[in-house]
């Protein structure tokens, strides 16, 4: 019998989830919205979905393996005969339901801000409560040099050394062996490194998502803006130092071309008024994003005021960013009222994020010198995220 | 010559047996559950052409597991010594070393009173010292002289595990052999996209080849294989084609199997019944090897409720008619003192001077739009104020939940009702109206709700009403208490046991007149016709997606932002989530 059992596995085998992978997708040039679309495949079977580096999506094993044929350019009739040899179902529902999936999602890739819970009766998934094996986001800062101490943005220097542009690509690799969609430089001031562009042409042909969160004078530069762009960087977040002038020419500069720009304004005691000010300024100058956080608590009031402020100048409010004072954003702010200091609502480093020092010691975010997961050039992917937080 | 065809089939396929080493190692209870962490495996080649295997496991049990008391771990032949098998749990030796009861090629061991318990984590270490007839003479054209083999580590049933496992293999070749002369075969099944192993020789001077994945499968079956020169290991430990021998274990005890003598004795009887069983197996068995099916699910992420939205925006995004919210407006200008009704039909205000602080955008643009004068205009500046409300509401809902925002204030709706409905008196009632009005306005059935509350008894009007009825202020002009001027009075008590007079209307007129607002600013603000003042909106706010086959129904099918509004006067907000 036992033969026999071992005979019968050898020409009969099981079917089995797909393999664990990383499969990115980008709208074809010409596309009406373009879209990036990050799937993810872990082993058991499920999957993880990220529309344009923001919407993150949970998907059970079935919604994986569709979307995945949709990734691949599976043609549909092909994508639901092999699903039907591999799953216990009939062949008519599987289309239907094939059919029905990417409808809600071409729908969800075409209409902005449509809100998939109720429109496309999809689930809601508490934020940073799944269990996955890689964050969302890995923020890469590149050197603690900055154009002028006075700008703020500098993180405590915690290490002396900076990573080769070589090391970097290595670390670059293997974010997207993980499965990390999106890779933000920061600093210090990245556009100091010299390689920013080939690193950011390095992680366009990964098939990454890239930002850079910058103080902007180097960005008045022309030539060097164009560089950027031509180069694969698909969003950026200015630090906005409204003494700057620098950086107001740079942000005129960024307007004009096509990229997600958001620009971050920090609400400090006693800036209240000149934060609305330069509100209305940049609703004026055609900005469509902002970001806000608050440099202590306790100017919850006034961060809010400030929030209401850019929804009423129809700016819309990006957070959870790596920006100064990112814990106290407005969402996060409100949640923690609602939950009572519950920091699992509202913290997502260590689990949606992880912050990379300029010499490949992995964080949970910046700031966190106490907790060090290991180094990104030296240790494997599991070692690091086996290191996270616990919450 | 049928014999001849069934056997050599059958070689093919033992062929295929010894070549793939491991076997599904089975967990011997249903109700086994657990998670491989991590699987170290080292195989040796030693020079006398046997093979060792160096299993380290980490286990997870989950906490509705079954306890793991035995691990069973296939061998790639039968000819594996069991005396020279050890295994340890947690460093601590394990006596219980037995040909598997569960699986056909391997061995077992057992835990006993260290088995790992739910929830709990286990290292389990297994070394089987010697595996015989492994190796092949190399049958490709590209080398001569070579011997080859295949292993396939031990998996588990997929129904067993849960979770990805961090895997590490690692091939040693036999001592000599230098490192240009071995090749390895790409891995099958193997979940890494970098199929090239790490090359390099060890302290034992063995070139290895190592492969790692952190996101392997416990149920996987990877395949990992070899070849190197013949001249490493004695002629006689290398196979020239499977041989009934493969299923002979060297271990006395355990069973002896030999094909020649099966197929010479009962092969032709067989033959009819194997055909069958190979058509049923292809037709009907295949399905229930196949993988349970469950509906595609997508979950976003994303907050829950939205809270701090004032009534207007949460009428907005509970898809109330426009003449609705825009009555709602201008009774919360009213009653912060920013206007006043001077004409209500048409409908026309007057802004205080100086305007009051604390007005919200919306309704400072709600005065400055009303106070248009050409009713064509007015109409456009009204339209303008509405798509910004939708656009700044719907700035406030992303990252929230919309279905469970809208929830949430249908709740407070409901709660701001029952206040009304469970006061005492008819003060406290009006009172209670009158404090909760911009909620209890958010019911879709507000007219009728109204009527029944109020028809049959007095109304004590608030303050505020004067402003909003000119022919009421202009007939009572002396406002008592707190409370606007009275139609009459009557004595009553307050909630503080005081005893006031109260300006009051009956209870239906009071009724008309708070519904009568909304179709009377509809009629003479929006030209009766609010679907048409509408679609100018949700032209702006909601284009119409892009739709696509829909000669389907079922699955629970999502419904697109434009087609969302019933009826004719919806705001069809849209918005929230993602961002």
């Amino acid at each position: 019998m036992n033969i026999f059992s071992r005979f019968y596995q050898r020409i009969f085998p099981n079917k089995h989830p797909l393999p664990a992978g990383f499969y990115p997708y980008q709208s074809p040039p010409g596309a009406a919205r373009p879209v990036r679309l990050h799937l993810r495949l872990e082993a058991d079977g499920h999957g993880l979905l990220v529309l344009n580096a923001s919407t993150v999506m949970h998907l059970n094993q079935t919604a994986a393996e569709m979307i995945y044929h949709f990734i691949k350019g599976t043609p549909e009739n092909l994508a639901v005969a092999e699903m039907t040899t591999r799953y216990r179902v009939d062949g008519k529902q599987l289309e239907q339901d094939y059919k029905t999936l990417l409808e809600k999602l071409q729908t969800l890739m075409d209409t902005p801000d449509l809100e998939p819970v109720t429109y496309l009766d999809f689930d809601r998934q508490t934020p940073y409560e799944a269990d996955i094996s890689a964050p969302y986001r890995l923020d890469c800062a590149l050197t603690y040099r900055t154009e002028d101490e006075g700008l703020g943005i500098a993180p405590q220097e915690r290490v002396k050394r900076e990573l080769t542009t070589e090391e970097w690509q290595i670390m670059l690799d293997k974010a997207f062996k993980a499965g990390i969609p999106q890779v933000i430089f920061t600093g210090g001031e990245p556009t100091l490194r010299p390689d920013l562009i080939t690193l950011l042409a390095y992680g366009e042909k990964l098939g990454l998502v890239t930002g850079l969160l910058t103080g902007g004078a180097r960005l008045s530069d022309p030539k060097y803006l164009h560089s950027l762009l031509q180069n694969g960087l698909d969003h950026i977040l200015l630090v906005l130092e409204p003494d700057h002038e620098e950086a107001w020419e740079a942000l005129k500069d960024i307007l004009a071309e096509d990229i997600f720009v958001a620009v971050h304004l920090t609400v400090r005691e006693g800036n209240a008024a000149q934060i609305m000010e330069m509100l209305e300024k940049l609703a004026k100058m055609g900005v469509k994003a902002v970001s806000l956080s608050a440099a202590a608590p306790e100017l919850a009031e006034d961060l809010e005021n400030a929030r209401r402020a850019a929804s009423g100048l129809e700016m819309s409010l990006v957070w959870d960013l790596p920006v100064p004072y990112s814990v106290h954003n407005p969402v996060a702010l409100e949640m923690q009222a609602m939950a009572g200091e519950d920091e699992r609502l509202t913290d997502g480093a260590g689990k949606a994020w992880l912050y990379v020092e300029p010499d490949g010691d992995v964080l949970p975010a910046q700031g966190r010198a106490d907790q060090v997961m290991g180094s990104l050039l030296m240790d494997e992917w599991p070692a690091i995220w086996a290191r996270r937080p616990q919450k | 010559m049928k014999r001849h065809v069934l056997l050599n089939a059958l070689l093919c396929f033992s062929l295929i047996l010894a070549l793939t080493a491991g076997l599904t190692g089975s967990a011997s209870a249903q109700s086994y559950y657990f998670k491989v962490d991590s699987l170290k495996v080292d195989v040796i080649i030693q020079q006398n052409g046997t093979m060792s295997i160096d299993y380290t496991y980490v286990f997870t049990n989950t906490a509705n597991g079954a306890p793991i008391e035995f691990v069973d771990i296939g061998t790639p032949t039968t000819q594996y010594t069991l005396s020279k098998i050890t295994a340890d749990i947690n460093g601590k030796a394990i006596s219980h070393i037995k040909k598997s009861s569960e699986i056909s090629v391997g061995i077992e061991v057992g835990l006993g009173s260290n088995a790992i318990q739910p929830g709990k984590k286990g290292i389990v270490h297994v070394n089987i010292g010697e595996v015989k007839s492994v190796l092949f003479k190399y049958t490709g054209t590209d080398r001569t002289d070579y011997v080859s083999f295949n292993f396939m580590p031990n998996y588990f049933g997929s129904q067993y595990v849960t979770g990805s496992t961090d895997m590490t293999l690692t091939i040693r070749y036999p001592k000599g052999i230098q490192e240009s002369e071995p090749v390895f075969y790409a891995p099958q099944g193997w979940p890494s996209g970098d199929v090239s192993p790490e090359v390099g020789v060890d302290e034992n001077d063995r070139v290895y080849y190592t492969w790692h994945s952190a996101s392997a499968s416990p149920a996987g079956q990877y395949t990992f294989g070899g070849a190197f020169p013949a001249k490493y290991v004695p002629a006689d430990a290398v196979l020239e084609k499977p041989s009934s021998s493969l299923f002979t274990s060297s271990d006395n005890s355990s069973f002896s199997f030999d094909f020649e003598t099966l197929f010479g004795m009962g092969c032709c009887a067989l033959m009819p019944l194997f055909m069958i069983w190979s058509v049923y197996e292809s037709v009907v068995g295949s399905r229930k090897r196949r993988m349970q099916y469950l509906p595609p699910k997508i979950s976003v992420e994303g907050h829950g409720i939205k809270r701090g939205l004032t009534a207007v925006q949460a009428a907005v995004i509970m898809e109330q008619p426009v003449e609705k919210i825009f009555t709602m407006i201008l009774f919360g200008v009213i009653k912060k003192n920013a206007v006043t009704v001077t004409n209500r039909d048409p409908l026309t205000i007057e802004p205080a001077v100086p305007m009051p602080a604390g007005l919200y955008p919306y309704e400072t643009e709600f005065i400055q739009a009303m106070m248009t004068l050409d009713p064509k205009e007015r109409k456009t500046a009204l339209q303008k104020v509405f798509v910004g409300l939708i656009r700044t509401t719907t700035e406030q809902m992303k990252g929230f939940s919309l279905k469970e925002t809208v929830a949430y204030y249908k709740d407070i709706m409901e709660r701001a009702w029952a206040q009304v409905e469970s006061a005492g008196t008819p003060e406290v009632k009006s009172q209670k109206f009158d404090e909760t009005l911009e909620w209890t306005m958010l019911d879709k059935n507000f007219d009728d709700h109204t009527r029944t509350v109020f028809t049959g008894g007095p109304v004590f009007v608030p303050t505020w009403w004067g402003r909003y009825d000119p022919v009421y202020r202009h007939s009572h002009s002396s406002p008592i208490m707190n409370y606007g001027p009275g139609a009459s009075s009557s004595s009553s008590s307050s909630s503080s046991g005081g005893s006031f007079s109260m300006p009051n209307l009956p209870g239906s007129d009071f009724a008309a007149g708070v519904v009568n607002g909304i179709t009377g600013f509809s009629a003479g603000v929006l030209g009766g016709d609010p679907g048409a003042f509408t679609s100018a909106i949700t032209n702006v706010t909601n284009p119409i997606p892009v739709t696509r086959s829909s000669g389907h129904s079922g699955g629970g099918g999502g419904r697109s932002c434009a087609c969302a509004c019933a009826c004719a006067g919806c705001a069809c907000a849209c918005a929230g989530g993602g961002r």
